[in-house]
């Protein structure tokens, strides 16, 4: 019973380590939101390098090995063994934690990129922050869910054209997202390029 | 009274064109139940919704007297699944039992190890890189190893030659030797099912056309193959 009880422990420590880097890993693009936001680079680039992190990640997910964190993770429900945990809770908490965690570092990197630029703190405007940086992120946390999504389904029982087809579907919708995230971002911040007096990387 | 292991009441489930009926169905502990019936009737799906992958349209369907749909934790420590169908994750399989080990604090290392061995399973391999008949025995292993209360079994002969079956014979056996388990096995070797089963819940089309003792059910001078067969002329 101990060692059952350890086991379970342990396998929950290793599956919440190798998920807090998965989500880490996840929040990667929104550090380059967060960056490139303070910079002037052509929103082409940052729409490229946003579609980029994004596709990278959903080649992460397409991994599906279960250890390798949340995009790995075929729906628990349609794969055996029926593991004896709640599905849709820990794919709604996953989904907000990715959510709060990639806007948090959005923040932080937008901060850190303000400090670096000489900002003083007294010009933050964290309404500034929250309108600029929500819908990006919000945008791209949706795109980055669709790799778990592409994952689970091709762990299922459906045929390979079906699942390269949900695969492309699921890259493009990635991308597609990562470019409405990028569009929405670059508008939004054109008035703010002006706050921003100074660029990234600083003079 | 045993209380009953799984009790289905008024079930009602559609699933585009096809729709299930099952009034009034009960496992109870310590027997082997055998759902048989043509392709397409509704087996697969009445053992789903008894695992709480199908949400119900009608009536209900309690597993260990809790809802599998709202439960799904306290369901899912004492139920076992095996369908070939159902994919495993995707890892080898030494890695893939460590995993789910922890899972289940009623799970059986001895036991894991044991069934590993008899089976024959190369615990190096990927899951996926196995022929049809190991990953049958694979998906036993993983339900078999945390000493379920409840072990539903979808087509558990596909892809196993005669010393698998036999094998799944014995372990179905052991399952339910206790008298505290019950098995639910759908398959189409009728043989198989007519040995290992108690009671049969015959489907078609959906619907229960005949449920009780397989020996009051099939008789003495025929087999069920042959039972089933006359029970399908017009």
């Amino acid at each position: 019973m101990i060692g059952a009880v350890g086991r379970h422990a342990g396998v929950t420590a290793i599956w919440t380590l190798r998920r807090t880097s998965a989500l880490l890993l996840a929040a990667s693009p929104i550090v380059v939101v967060g960056v490139m936001s303070q910079s002037e680079l052509p929103g082409a680039a940052f729409a490229c390098l946003c579609s980029l992190a994004a596709v990278l990640t959903a080649a992460v997910g397409s991994l599906n090995e279960p250890a390798r964190g949340i995009f790995s993770q075929p729906s628990l429900t349609r794969v055996l063994p029926l593991l004896p945990v709640r599905d849709d809770a820990r794919d709604t908490v996953t989904a907000l934690t990715a959510w709060i965690l990639s806007l948090g570092v959005a923040v932080v990197a937008w901060q850190v990129a303000a400090l670096v630029d000489g900002f003083a703190p007294a010009s933050w405007e964290w309404g500034w922050g929250v309108q600029h940086l929500t819908v990006p992120t919000l945008l791209l946390a949706a795109g980055l869910q669709l790799p778990g999504w592409a994952a689970g389904v091709r762990a299922s029982s459906v045929s390979s054209a079906g699942r390269y087809a949900v695969l492309l579907l699921a890259a493009a919708a990635t991308i597609g997202c990562a470019g409405i995230a990028s569009t929405a971002c670059t508008r939004t911040s054109a008035g703010s390029f002006a706050l921003a007096s100074a660029s990234w990387p600083p003079r | 009274m045993t209380d009953p292991l799984v009790r289905v009441e008024g079930l009602q489930l559609r699933r585009g064109s096809f729709e299930l009926n099952v009034p009034t169905w009960e496992v109870t502990p310590g027997e082997v139940v055998g759902v048989v019936g043509p392709n397409g009737a509704g087996k697969t799906t009445l053992l789903e919704a008894i695992a709480g992958l199908l949400p119900l349209d009608q009536g209900s369907v309690r597993v260990f007297g809790l809802d599998p749909r709202a439960e799904p934790v306290a369901v899912r420590q004492r139920l076992g699944l095996v369908a070939i169908a159902t994919p495993v994750f995707d890892v080898r399989i030494g890695e893939l039992i460590r995993i789910v080990s922890g899972y289940y604090p009623t799970w059986d290392g001895a036991l894991a190890a044991e069934l590993a061995d008899t089976f024959g399973l190369d615990l190096r391999k990927r899951a996926s890189k196995i022929s049809t008949g190991q990953g049958m025995r694979l998906r036993l292993l993983l339900a078999l190893a945390f000493r379920p209360q409840l072990l539903l079994l979808d087509e558990p002969t596909t892809g196993l030659d005669l010393v698998g079956r036999r094998q799944l014979m014995d372990a179905i056996g052991r399952a339910v030797e206790s008298g505290e388990s019950a098995v639910v096995l759908s398959s189409h070797r009728l043989g198989d099912v007519e040995r290992l089963s108690e009671r049969l819940l015959v489907i078609e089309e959906g619907s229960v056309v005949r449920h009780g003792g397989t020996d009051e059910l099939v008789g003495d001078d025929r087999t069920l193959e042959e039972a089933m067969t006359s029970w399908a002329a017009p």
